[in-house]
């Protein structure tokens, strides 16, 4: 007889390593996500790095922007990081 | 006799020489033939002369060019421009809000970063997760603190007043995708305001200065900035010289 997919949810939960591997999954999924976003924003950085830096150039406009590129580089490898570590 | 002013020769003369304007010139007035003036000496001033701002002005006079990428109170700054320069404007004082501002930020940052540092190791779900998810969410948060850093770095970098010879400029950096900037001519400034509050402010001479124009912006303030007193003065001392060159016929 066929249970209930109801059941079936809870008897798939009872079991302790389906029950982690269920949590584990959706933490990757959402820090994945998070990370993605993040991404966006790092690229953000970027754009308004350099649309501050043609408003006003100061001689700190190089290293500003290296900061805004290492930032960038930095989101890519955490990113990389999930994407290959979970 | 005609006020120092409205000589040509006394002008020119003015442009080399005079350290002071304090000390050297009068507060122009209302000449209705200020225009004519000029023309009738044998050696006329040229209609486009421009005085160059340590002639009019003790504060640019009194000070060194800057070259302090940092500075919060950059007298004539190396090698900053605006996007909206004109060929002949000149910067004459950068500002930015004192650095001092950036104390709470950065003590932020400090608990950021030594948070997984010291709670971690005594956080027992998190010793539960695997080490590949912990090593993943510790780089995430250190991630998290360098973007919050970089952006309170950019946003007191940018936000940033910028007073040239004949106008001012309000650059403001509300967030990473907002920012606006007013300008100002010079010679529409109807009243400077400076204020000053707070032991602190008072010992680390911090304060705001409030600028009420007739342009579309009524209103310029530039919140704690240092030396408040010096660019009112700066201000009042451009206006002088604005007014000088409307009445003189120099105007640009």
């Amino acid at each position: 007889m066929n249970q209930l997919p109801v059941s079936q949810f809870v008897s798939f939960f009872s079991n302790p390593q389906n029950a982690t591997s269920a949590v584990l999954g959706t933490m990757k999924i959402l820090i994945v996500l998070v990370l993605s976003l993040y991404l966006v924003f790092g690229v953000v950085i970027l754009r308004q790095i350099s649309l501050m830096t043609k408003t006003v150039d100061t001689p700190l406009t190089p290293k500003i922007k290296f900061l805004g590129y290492i930032h960038m580089i930095f989101s890519i490898l955490v990113w990389l990081c999930a994407i290959v570590l979970l | 006799m005609s006020p120092e002013i409205f000589n040509a020769k006394t002008a020119r003369a003015g442009t080399h020489s005079q350290k002071k304007i304090g000390t050297s010139t009068t507060t122009p007035q209302f000449h209705p033939h200020a225009q004519q003036q000029p023309q009738s000496h044998s050696q006329p001033q040229h209609p486009h002369h421009h005085r160059r701002a340590e002639d009019y002005s003790t504060i640019i006079a009194s000070h060194k060019p800057s070259t302090n990428s940092l500075a919060s109170f950059a007298i004539r700054p190396a090698g900053v421009t605006f996007d909206s320069q004109e060929p002949d404007e000149e910067v004459l004082l950068f500002l930015r809000q004192h650095i001092i501002i950036n104390i709470p930020w950065l003590i932020a940052v400090a608990l950021m970063i030594i948070t997984p540092l010291i709670l971690l190791p005594f956080f027992s779900p998190f010793k539960s997760i695997p080490w590949n998810f912990q090593f993943v969410l510790v780089l995430s948060w250190y991630l998290l603190t360098a973007g919050f850093a970089i952006e309170k770095i950019l946003m007191w970098l940018f936000n940033s007043f910028i007073i040239t010879d004949e106008r001012m400029v309000d650059i403001d950096l509300y967030s990473l995708i907002f920012k606006e900037a007013n300008y100002a001519q010079i010679d529409k400034i109807q009243d400077v305001t400076v204020k000053t509050g707070g032991a602190l402010n008072s010992l680390l001479d911090v304060g705001d200065v409030f600028v009420q124009t007739a342009s579309e912006v009524p209103e310029f303030i530039f919140d704690n900035i240092y030396h408040p007193t010096k660019v009112a003065k700066l201000l009042n001392e451009l206006m002088i010289e604005e007014h000088r060159e409307e009445l003189e016929g120099r105007v640009r």
